[in-house]
């Protein structure tokens, strides 16, 4: 009896976990259709005419692609350690220590994900135009800094809000220098929490497209800058090819960081 | 080994009372010292100054009569093992132990070696791959004491060692100290705020009340000369008796008859105290410090019977063996050695 309530549960589980893999799958189907349909009119449930055309010519304009695909890949990994750097000292602060006007700064740093990021571009804009910061990659990182650096200090202050710092001073008493209490302690204890905090920087840089472009000013050409502009022509074949290239790092580092994301061993628990 | 001197140590929280004020203390070289008293009297505040984890607002503390205030804790020679022993999670045993030697950069033989010996020596041998969370609690307090001696510390620092755990393990891990300490010859000083922990471990015990020192000396003066009726109070004792004190004569207000006390003249004491084990229940009715009471109330404790006894005005508590002893209302004569009859100042 059991073993056939087993089996049953385990078929159930396994329908389950299926249902959401098709979920998650099912919306890229049409982009894979669109990117090899040629002709593909309504009433029509297939293309008429399939092609490779859209992928050749993706793979002919690659100087274009592969700059996009270059310049989006080394602004958010840069975007996403230049965080950490931002996000660990001040998640620290903000997860183990109390201090007078706590509650303000914890508002202040989470004001850009209400505040409409166009109403603060414009004036980053100016100010970066002054700086000559405009119109280059490094302005481009630092504009991307405004809406990633938030979820990273929100992260790193959980993670530190659960973090005993007892094993510090522990590691400390027993001859362990600085140096050696952050990479054998620290570090060790708030790697999957930083892991987590990296995977949300990197996509959220990854995805911008209006400050991209108005700090950018078109100069700095990343994956959505290409993506838009490609889909404004209207061609469907070419705007699902790249829409998919476009996907696919992203999908690609949430595998590699899935382990991280399920919560657990995230901090040293005492 | 090394003697710890504590010279007017204080210590200071911004805007608040002094954690610790003025603390001397020469804590010997090689014995086993406990910092005694109620949670919040500054002992672990005074432990961390030791480490090195925390710095003193003023004062010095010294080994072997030089200052270490600007050594920090990882260079002090001191080790402190914190009271939820900390073993850090992501570490096996054997990395646990090995902490501290690969800090300092020994080669790994080296600690492998030292790593197997110091189990051996708290009986952890053969548990070198496990991971914390699959040792029971005593376990995890020995890993816990190897790490720290491992790296042959001048100054052993343990807090509340003996706490977390239960009865039979208390009195494994406390002989397990004990032997350690004893064929290590470390200085070692722990952090209690039970006093029966401090008796059993400890060579010396400093009482400490307030952030101050309250009494420092053998865990058998605070049972026998206990300075203050406070002191006398935290180790139990519950016979206290307003009098007035000239010479050996002590007058117990109420009493007719004066007692005598061996207690060096506390011209300015106001209380006799006398533990209920040195009270004697005797037949004859004459003689020196011999009061008359009648049995107010038995308390029977197992092993022992709590007798209350009203004499004059006052209550005396005294203890029997088992079961025995005169019934309720039975009028009884009590003495009181005059070596045990200790005079307290205010």
């Amino acid at each position: 009896m059991s073993n056939e309530q087993e089996t049953r549960g385990g078929v159930l589980n396994r329908v389950v976990r299926w249902l959401i893999v098709a979920a998650v799958l099912v919306p890229f189907v049409p982009l894979v259709i669109w990117s090899f349909g040629f002709r593909w009119y309504f009433p029509d449930l297939w293309p008429t005419v399939w092609s490779g055309r859209a992928w050749l010519s993706l793979a002919a304009a690659q100087t274009r692609v592969g700059l996009a695909l270059w310049n989006s890949l080394w602004v958010a990994t840069a975007v996403t350690l230049l965080s950490l750097l931002i996000g660990i000292p001040a998640g620290r602060a903000l997860g183990l220590h109390r201090f007078r006007g706590k509650a303000v700064v914890e508002i202040l740093i989470l004001a850009p994900t209400i505040v409409p990021t166009l109403a603060v571009a414009m004036g980053i804009h100016i100010a970066f135009i002054r700086l000559g910061l405009a119109d280059t990659p490094l302005g481009v990182v630092l504009v991307h800094l405004v809406p990633v650096t938030p979820y990273m200090i929100l992260i790193m202050s959980s993670v530190f809000g659960n973090y005993d710092v007892a094993y510090e001073f522990q590691a400390q008493t027993l001859g362990a220098r600085p140096w050696q209490v952050w990479r054998y302690i620290t570090l060790p204890a708030i790697f999957p929490g930083m892991v987590v905090g990296s995977l949300f920087a990197f996509l959220i840089s990854w995805s911008q497209y209006l400050l991209t472009l108005l700090i950018g000013g078109g100069r700095v050409l990343t994956l959505p800058v290409l993506l838009f502009s490609i889909a404004t022509s209207g061609d469907n074949a070419l705007t699902a090819a790249l829409a998919l290239v476009f996907i696919a790092p992203a999908i690609l580092f949430l595998l590699l960081t899935s382990r991280y994301l399920t919560g657990r061993n995230l901090v040293l628990n005492t | 080994m090394t003697t710890v001197t504590l010279h007017h140590l204080s210590k200071q929280y911004d805007g608040q009372t002094a954690a610790v004020s003025d603390l001397t203390l020469t804590i010997p070289a090689g014995q086993i010292t406990a910092l005694l008293g109620p949670s919040g009297c500054g002992k672990t505040t005074t432990l961390k100054m030791l480490a090195g984890l925390l710095q003193p607002t003023s004062g010095d503390v010294q080994f072997d009569g030089r200052s270490v205030l600007d050594i920090p804790a990882e260079r002090r020679g001191a080790v402190l093992s914190f009271q939820n022993h900390l073993l850090f999670p992501y570490m096996n045993v054997i990395q646990n132990v090995g902490f501290g030697l690969k800090m300092r950069h020994i080669p790994r033989p080296e600690i492998y070696q030292r790593v197997a010996e110091i189990l051996e020596l708290v009986q952890l041998a053969g548990y070198e791959k496990r991971w914390p969370t699959q040792l029971s609690g005593g376990q995890q307090q020995r890993v816990a004491l190897a790490r720290a001696l491992v790296v042959q510390p001048r100054v052993l620092l343990l807090d509340e060692p003996l706490s977390n755990l239960d009865a039979h393990l208390r009195d494994e891990m406390r002989d397990l100290i004990l032997r350690l300490q004893r064929q290590l010859n470390i200085t070692t000083v722990f952090v209690t705020h039970d006093q029966e922990e401090a008796v059993i471990l400890a060579d010396q015990i400093a009482l400490m009340f307030g952030g101050r020192l309250a009494q420092f000396g053998l865990p058998h003066d605070f049972y026998e000369r206990p300075r203050t009726a406070a002191i006398a109070r935290f180790f139990g004792g519950i016979n206290f008796l307003p009098c007035r004190v000239a010479g050996h004569v002590a007058r117990v207000k109420g009493w007719e008859t004066a007692v005598r006390t061996a207690d060096k003249n506390q011209a300015e004491a106001t209380q006799l105290t006398i533990r209920p084990e040195h009270i004697q229940l005797v037949a004859t009715a004459e003689g020196e410090n011999v009061v008359h009471g009648r049995v107010a109330s038995r308390l029977y404790a197992g092993t022992h019977t709590r007798l209350r006894v009203a004499v004059g005005p006052h209550l005396l508590e005294l203890m029997v063996l088992g079961q025995t002893g005169p019934t309720e209302g039975a009028a009884v004569s009590l003495y009181l050695p005059p070596e045990h009859l200790c005079a307290l100042a205010a």
